[in-house]
């Protein structure tokens, strides 16, 4: 059995199922007889109780189990109230987190102290700390066991009978692998014989003595394998996955399709020597090609609403912290945006969102997230009908941290001033409330913003509230990039350029004429020095010389560089006219730690140094 | 009255409005262009943006010394740009209208006019002169 | 304190011999079912430590009505009873829910065995 895949799918549906959750009880919060919202509520408590049971993951069904346990008085009195609904939000957190232990291959964290109640989930962070320690800093260590079960043969239904031994072993840790598996069982191809791969921190004495209770087992084994202690590492992490429409994936067949009729007419074309057809079926082919990368990008797209959708219980949260009462209106949650967009725009969501309500809503108010389209750009308003940014107050803070002189102070346009609230360090955490106060995190929402080469506008009018919107593309230009150093820059290669990278020994450098080449698979390459094409000094001698294989002017050559740096995906800026027209090197990327990172193009480089 | 803020470059001081300035940047890594013309430093990350850092010394045809360790970062509608410069000297305040000593017209020193302050010669850099000769470099260099 | 058991079965002669089992081994049989409509209600009622529940019976049958008491108890301990060649049903009731299952024709010892460790400590 593939455990890996099941459990990954596991944990999306799961995940899924927690998200709803979420969605339906603040909602339900605002009609505490919503009896289909508590139903639907049950359901999914239950079916995560279920289908976590079935992996054997213990506290993740014990704790579903236990909010199933309050849903359901919920359901027998036909309402629910605040304080069940906290509970249940600090329940579904501490899942989440448990989704997380079993995700990063965790022992399950420590379940006790939420279910004793002794949990305090009267307040709850908006950042969602971890509110219960990982169990392995206290819990023994759980082993992976392997147990050898016979059954006697003169028990009857051994399928039936194998089940029940299985869910006796989940009581004891998490069983990790069944042979058979549970669907052999069931589908009634049920030997007399089990394996079971159990994550354990019970002893082997400890369990032999739980199954002796079982007189329909002839044999309890623990047979060493090997193997055992290695199956772990073949659990994968979980790999990010989308959800792809049928239709799209029709298209692609399609595509495929007539792809390898284009191939067909090609090497017909190509066989007769018909120019006139072959001529034609490349233009076939490139209109093919186009259209399979328009789908490819269309995969990434995703509605906005996969983060929107955490927003309503952040503002319940806050308001339940701030005792203010905000309605928060979502439009527009259905455009699309690349995911990778969608990824970093979370955490700057969120920022806007409790500014808006920390800061602008005075008792109670709206906060309204609206996004549309303009062309290529997708606009993300977050706008507030609260007390609005004082702009005397900003301009106050600005002189206070010299962001402005006194002169800059007297002159500078009120829109101008607003934005000053992006600056680093306009705001800090201790006297948020004390003033105007708008900035916290507003720096971070703004380079966030930029990075996706977008742009942040702040609006405001005194009393009337403040709008913040987020000028975004539509999706970004996302490059897989080979990274390289060279004299003491970080330079990086779009995949799509490097035929391959090799290290080899000096010796294996060879002298054509006055060109040094190398023999790479059965070719000659000629030799190019990064060093010396960007016009740097020579650098000092290596032990193995760093090759990267490429083409320039449809010629296979060897280009030396000092180190292989690795590879990622990476955002392209253009660097801003005019210097998007430097031949060679039109931008770039500014990695997680703050360094530039520029995209090279070596045979513009080449070019401009013959030229 | 106008705010300046002078800076020299070699013996010469030149200046800046305020207004036209949207940041000065301090201890900036200026990461060098793989492959670009000399007047062009390098770039610098800005709030989350490539912004390319232009050596007006070398623009202008001075000898280069030492840089000042702080950058000026223009308003968008001026670059983006940041300008490295020799040193950065105190802000002024200045009423222009009494102070300007020449208008200059001349193409190629991207000086808009010279003001005598305190017997001394403030240069107004000219932005849309220096604009027009950056756009030539980057695109000479590019063929 | 004695153990509390329902006994869900739609024939009068397996209640008893089950009855008779259970009284013999010191339990207290808190009501008999013969339908589950009736034992979900019984079940509600006296909230036993066990159930023994018939699969196939009128009215609802077995998994149905162990479902809905798990649906309000989800402690609930539910023993399938089923005759030989019904083993996939009773794979369906492990699956929802069930703790164990007993096969007819049985031996005393048996259920008695499948009960204790069920309700076991």
């Amino acid at each position: 059995m593939d455990f890996s895949k099941y459990r990954d799918m596991f944990l999306n549906e799961a995940a899924e199922h927690l998200q709803q959750m979420v969605e339906t009880l603040v909602a339900v919060e605002k009609q505490p007889t919503d009896r289909d919202g508590i139903a639907a509520l049950f359901r999914q408590a239950h079916s995560i109780k279920g289908m976590a049971a079935t992996m054997g993951y213990e506290a993740t069904a014990r704790l579903a189990h236990n909010l199933e346990d309050s849903l359901d008085i919920c359901r027998q009195q036909d309402s629910i109230d605040t304080a069940q609904i906290d509970r249940l939000l600090a329940g579904i957190d501490l899942l989440e987190g448990l989704l997380e232990d079993i995700s990063a291959e965790r022992p399950e964290r420590d379940i006790d102290a939420f279910i004793s109640g002794t949990l305090d989930v009267s307040i709850l962070e908006l950042d969602r700390p971890e509110i219960i320690p990982h169990a392995d800093k206290t819990a023994p260590v759980a082993e992976e066991m392997l147990i050898e079960l016979r059954l006697d043969e003169k028990a009857a239904a051994a399928g039936p009978r194998l089940l029940v031994l299985i869910r006796q072993l989940a009581n004891f840790g998490a069983v990790l692998k069944t042979s058979p598996t549970e669907a052999q069982i069931l589908q009634g191809g049920a030997p007399r014989k089990l394996r079971v791969w159990l994550q354990t921190d019970q002893s082997r004495e400890q369990l032999q003595q739980q199954l002796r209770k079982y007189s329909e087992l002839s044999d309890v084994l623990f047979p060493d394998e090997k193997q055992v202690s290695t199956r772990q590492k073949k659990i994968s992490q979980i790999a990010p996955t989308v959800r792809v429409s049928t239709d799209l994936l029709d298209h692609f067949i399609n595509l495929t399709g007539e792809l390898i009729t284009n191939r067909y007419s090609l090497q017909t074309a190509a066989g007769e020597q018909n120019w006139q057809n072959l001529h034609e079926g490349l233009g076939q082919l490139t209109r093919l090609v186009k259209n399979l990368q328009h789908q490819v990008l269309q995969v990434r797209m995703m509605p906005l609403s996969s983060v929107t959708g955490r927003l309503p219980r952040a503002v319940r949260d806050l308001c339940r912290s701030s005792g203010k009462e905000v309605q928060l209106k979502i439009d527009g949650s259905e455009i699309e945006l690349d995911r990778a967009i969608l990824e970093e725009l979370t955490d700057p969501l969120l920022h806007m969102l409790r500014n808006a309500v920390d800061h602008g809503i005075e008792q109670r108010g709206t906060v309204q997230i609206k996004a549309w389209r303009e062309r290529d750009q997708v606009l993300i308003q977050v706008a507030d009908d609260g007390c609005g940014i004082d702009p005397e107050k900003i301009r106050q803070r600005a002189l206070e941290r010299d962001l402005l002189s006194p002169a800059q102070a007297e002159t500078i346009r009120n829109y101008d001033l607003l934005q000053l609230i992006c600056s680093p360090g306009f705001s800090t955490a201790g006297e948020i409330s004390a003033t105007s106060g708008r900035g916290v995190g507003m720096d971070v929402v703004k380079t966030a913003v930029e990075r996706l080469g977008g742009v942040l506008l702040i609006d405001s009018t005194l009393g009337e509230g403040a709008k913040i919107t987020m000028k975004l593309p539509l999706s970004v230009a996302i490059i897989r990039v080979l990274m390289l150093d060279c004299a003491g820059m970080l330079l990086a290669m779009p995949i799509p350029r490097v035929l391959q990278t090799i290290e080899i020994p000096p010796e294996e450098v060879q002298t054509s004429g006055k060109q040094l080449v190398i023999s790479h698979q059965g070719e000659l390459l000629p030799l190019l020095s990064l060093r010396k094409i960007l016009k740097r000094p020579k650098g000092p001698k290596l032990k193995l010389l760093p090759l990267v294989i490429t083409e320039v002017l449809g010629r296979k050559v060897g280009l030396v560089v000092d180190r292989l740096v690795g590879q990622r995906e990476v955002f392209i800026q253009s660097f801003p006219a005019p210097f998007d027209r430097l031949r060679g090197c039109s931008g770039g990327t500014i990695l997680g730690d703050g360094r530039l990172m520029f995209v090279f193009d070596l045979q513009s480089l080449l070019e401009k140094r013959r030229g | 009255m106008n705010q300046l803020l002078p800076f020299k470059l070699g013996e010469e001081t030149y200046a800046l409005e305020l207004t036209e300035i949207q940041e000065v940047v301090e201890n900036r890594s200026v990461y060098p262009l793989p492959s670009a013309p000399d007047m062009v430093a390098g770039a610098i990350g800005f709030h989350g943006r490539i912004i390319p850092v232009v050596d007006l010394s070398i623009l202008l045809g001075f000898p280069t010394g030492p840089r000042s360790e702080r950058l000026i970062v223009l308003t968008d509608d001026n670059g983006p740009v940041a300008l490295a410069v020799d040193r950065l000297l105190p802000v002024l305040n200045v009423d222009l209208l009494q102070g300007i000593l020449t208008q200059s017209n001349s193409e190629a020193d991207c000086i808009r006019a010279v003001l005598n302050w305190q017997e001394e010669m403030i240069s107004l850099l000219d932005l849309a002169q220096l604009q027009k000769t950056v756009e030539q470099l980057c695109s000479k260099t590019g063929g | 304190m004695a153990k509390r058991v329902l006994i869900v079965d739609d024939a009068l002669f397996m209640r008893t011999l089950l009855r008779d089992i259970f009284t013999a081994a010191g339990w207290e049989v808190v009501a008999e079912a013969e339908n589950g409509l009736q034992a979900i209600e019984d079940y509600n009622r006296h909230q036993p430590d066990l159930v023994t529940m018939d699969i196939v019976m009128p009215e609802l049958g077995g998994i149905d009505a162990m479902q809905r008491i798990l649906g309000t108890d989800a402690e609930a301990k539910v023993v399938m009873c089923s005759a030989l060649g019904q083993e996939s049903m009773v794979m369906e009731a492990i699956q929802a829910g069930a703790k164990d299952f007993i096969v007819k024709p049985f031996q005393d010892s048996q259920v008695l065995e499948i009960v204790e460790r069920v309700c076991g400590d």
